[in-house]
């Protein structure tokens, strides 16, 4: 971004916050206009190969199992050298190169001479109390955004998927939507709404409230896809047994419904809290003061800053807030998979 | 017990409106043992997720125990878990997460009876007894074999004490041995309660062994209804008397009132009907008496011996005239017969209807 290599959603980042002139809100918005319609026509396309699905399935049958393939002795060394060079360059040497300029005051290239000047200074220097409130944002927008959109989401899948609804292909509709919208265009024109239309109603401009809900918007089309996957796969007759026995809607959900969906919905629940983690897109134009940053929000502002090593060395502290949710996302959501499996 | 007057129901697939039902009137008396029967797509099943309330028909009203649960106009509709029935479903529908006693006494805790974990406890125990599943109450339901599933479904379903039992191809998923011992199970459970059963089926053998009467369906409609008997002796269409057991047609006109020219030669028939054009004929294998005695002058035919199979009970014999092959079946007696054989036509065993394919 930094050479002016743009794509439309960078472009439209780069109108909002310019590093040298004033925002120009006008032509974010013209751009963004330009681009809904753009997402429009391929969401209608989308929708139209969807509705000859059936044509393209391939996988049919429960007796469908995935086939292991043995690789011989010399294959599985290439698989493992492939694999090793993977996580080297892709997850270990970023890291390495992470912790080397956290602790540097400038960066240097490795280096036995740069060996010498390492110290943990970048660590005292950092904003711990934006750390803190950051964390506290963070955290809450964790917990927050996953639990409101899967009960969004389920309310959504079971009207698309159970009822005779009418309407129910738009609600299928709405909810694919922030799909193809991309998230800048979402929050800006959540900025829109809150600074021109609400503001005197509801005063979100600024607050984490607006945040939450951005989130939720653009997380339901994930959930529902996950969802209604899950969904589609329970007999509906599971249900109408517990229908002829006299048990009421919400029952149903709670007894029949929520057991059977748990392993999909853990496992949504806790990959959406990761992608709240770390989203930074929404968050550069929704986040505006200390009320509700988040965490990446103050990475992003100390790399602006120039501060590339303090930049690392929050970086690394994030992680370490974060290493725990990161465990548990990978044992829950691994033992819930496999729970689905049986 | 039931009383189904004018339903009609239409499904849509996209641009495409397809009749599921299309004018159903259906009175079913109490403790009755009433058999909805017809091919896939006939609309039997629809029907009966009508009368559960699982599905709201376009037109038409519906009358469980003397309450209106379903009409068109004025609207009224009342949803199927304040309907009051039992429910056994084709995939038996077993909740997968839960124990054996948990799935029957999920109804009865949280059902409209609301009894107390201790109550269901015991009429949990009752109704495994019904089923003979006596010690599986801790089972995990998913654990259970197909039969023992469909047992638990069954118990699930009486354990509410329902007036009205309603069952959806319940034995559809069994192999054929155990489909027959727990067919005569049902039966015999069900006439000991002294409940309305509704059952639907596409199997004609085990709806003629189960119903007091039966409903033939095809393409959304009511074809005839009555006992076993009476569809076997008296169909009143071909595609009825199709359904129950094998038939030999012949295509004919109609010579007179009683007479028919058919491709194997003249028969006197009992015909009701009016038409001087096409017919078929139809007469059942065991109806037919080989060996028929030369001094029979009408309605024998004489044809050859083309080949003859023993299967125990019975023998199956192909007979040839002219070019048709006909199939008669007698008890066996020891003989193996050859050659030319007569064959007797009894005119009150024939039916005949109009040929609709000719037209």
């Amino acid at each position: 971004m930094s050479n002016k290599i743009f794509t439309f959603s960078t472009f439209i980042f780069y109108k909002m916050q310019p590093l040298e002139e004033l925002p120009n809100y006008g032509v974010a918005g013209a751009v963004s206009s330009l681009l809904v319609v753009l997402a429009l026509l391929l969401s209608w396309w989308y929708f139209r190969v969807l509705r000859f699905s059936s044509r393209y399935a391939v996988v049919t049958g429960r007796a469908y199992r995935p086939k292991l393939v043995e690789l011989g002795g010399r294959g599985r060394l290439y698989a493992w050298i492939f694999l090793g060079a993977f996580f080297l360059v892709a997850k270990l040497l970023p890291f390495f190169l992470l912790t080397w300029a956290a602790l540097l005051s400038y960066f240097q290239p490795p280096s036995w001479a740069a060996l010498s000047q390492v110290s943990l200074r970048n660590f005292y220097g950092l904003p711990w109390d934006l750390l803190l409130a950051g964390a506290r944002n963070t955290l809450l927008l964790m917990l927050a955004v996953p639990t409101l959109t899967l009960v969004l989401c389920l309310a959504i899948s079971w009207v698309i998927l159970r009822s005779d609804l009418k309407w129910r292909i738009v609600f299928d509709a709405l909810a694919f939507l922030p799909h193809a919208v991309p998230s800048i265009i979402l929050a800006i024109a959540a900025v829109f709404v809150a600074l021109f239309l609400v503001r005197n109603v509801l005063p979100l401009y600024g607050t984490l409230s607006i945040l939450i809900l951005v989130y939720t918007v653009s997380r339901i089309s994930f959930a529902t896809r996950i969802i209604n996957n899950s969904l589609a796969q329970i007999h509906p007759e599971l249900e109408e047994a517990a229908f002829a026995g006299g048990l009421r809607v919400l029952q149903v959900m709670r007894k029949i419904l929520l057991p059977l969906l748990k392993p999909a919905l853990v496992y949504a629940w806790l990959w959406m809290a990761l992608l709240c983690y770390r989203e930074l897109t929404m968050a550069s134009v929704l986040v505006t003061n200390q009320n509700n940053i988040t965490l990446p929000m103050i990475v992003w502002g100390l790399w602006l800053g120039g501060s590339l090593n303090q930049a690392a060395a929050a970086n690394l502290v994030i992680l370490a807030f974060m290493l725990p949710a990161v465990l548990l996302y990978l044992t829950v959501g691994r033992r819930s998979r496999l729970e689905e499996a049986l | 017990m039931i009383s189904v007057s004018g339903v009609h129901k239409n499904f849509k697939s996209g641009e495409q409106t397809v009749a599921a039902l299309n004018g159903i009137d259906l009175q079913v008396g109490k403790k009755e043992f009433f058999v909805l029967l017809g091919p896939s797509g006939s609309g039997k099943t629809t029907l009966m997720r009508c009368i559960a309330g699982l599905e709201k028909p376009d037109a038409g009203n519906i009358v469980l125990d003397g309450k209106t649960v379903f009409s068109a106009s004025p609207r009224s509709n009342v949803p199927p878990e304040e309907r009051q029935i039992g429910m056994v479903f084709q995939s038996y529908a077993i909740w997968p997460h839960m124990t054996v006693a948990e799935n029957i006494g999920l109804v009865l805790t949280h059902g409209p009876a609301r009894l107390s974990q201790n109550d269901a406890k015991e009429r949990i125990r009752h109704a495994l007894r019904l089923v003979q599943l006596d010690d599986f109450e801790k089972r995990p339901a998913r654990l259970l074999s197909g039969g023992q599933q469909q047992r638990v479904a069954l118990a699930r379903a009486l354990a509410i004490n329902p007036k009205l039992l309603l069952m959806d191809e319940p034995l559809s998923n069994l192999d054929a041995r155990l489909r027959e011992e727990v067919r005569t199970k049902i039966k015999k459970l069900v006439s000991e309660l002294g409940i309305t059963v509704l059952y639907v089926t596409h199997d004609q053998v085990e709806a003629m062994v189960l119903a007091d009467r039966i409903a033939v369906m095809a393409h959304g409609e009511i074809l005839q209804v009555g006992n076993p008997y009476e569809l076997y002796r008296n169909p009143k269409s071909a595609l009825v008397a199709e359904f129950f057991g094998s038939m030999n047609w012949l295509r004919g006109k109609v010579l007179d009132k009683y007479c028919v020219e058919t491709e194997i030669g003249r028969l006197e028939v009992d015909f009701r009907g009016e038409s001087n054009g096409s017919v078929v004929v139809g007469i059942r294998p065991e109806d037919m008496k080989l060996d028929a005695s030369q001094e029979i002058l009408r309605n024998r035919i004489e044809g050859t011996m083309a080949h003859s199979t023993f299967v125990g009970d019975q023998m199956i014999f192909e007979i040839r005239v002219n070019d048709t092959v006909l199939t008669a079946k007698a008890m066996p007696d020891g003989k193996k017969p050859e050659g030319k054989v007569s064959i007797y036509f009894p005119k009150e065993k024939m039916v005949v209807f109009p040929d609709v394919s000719s037209e």
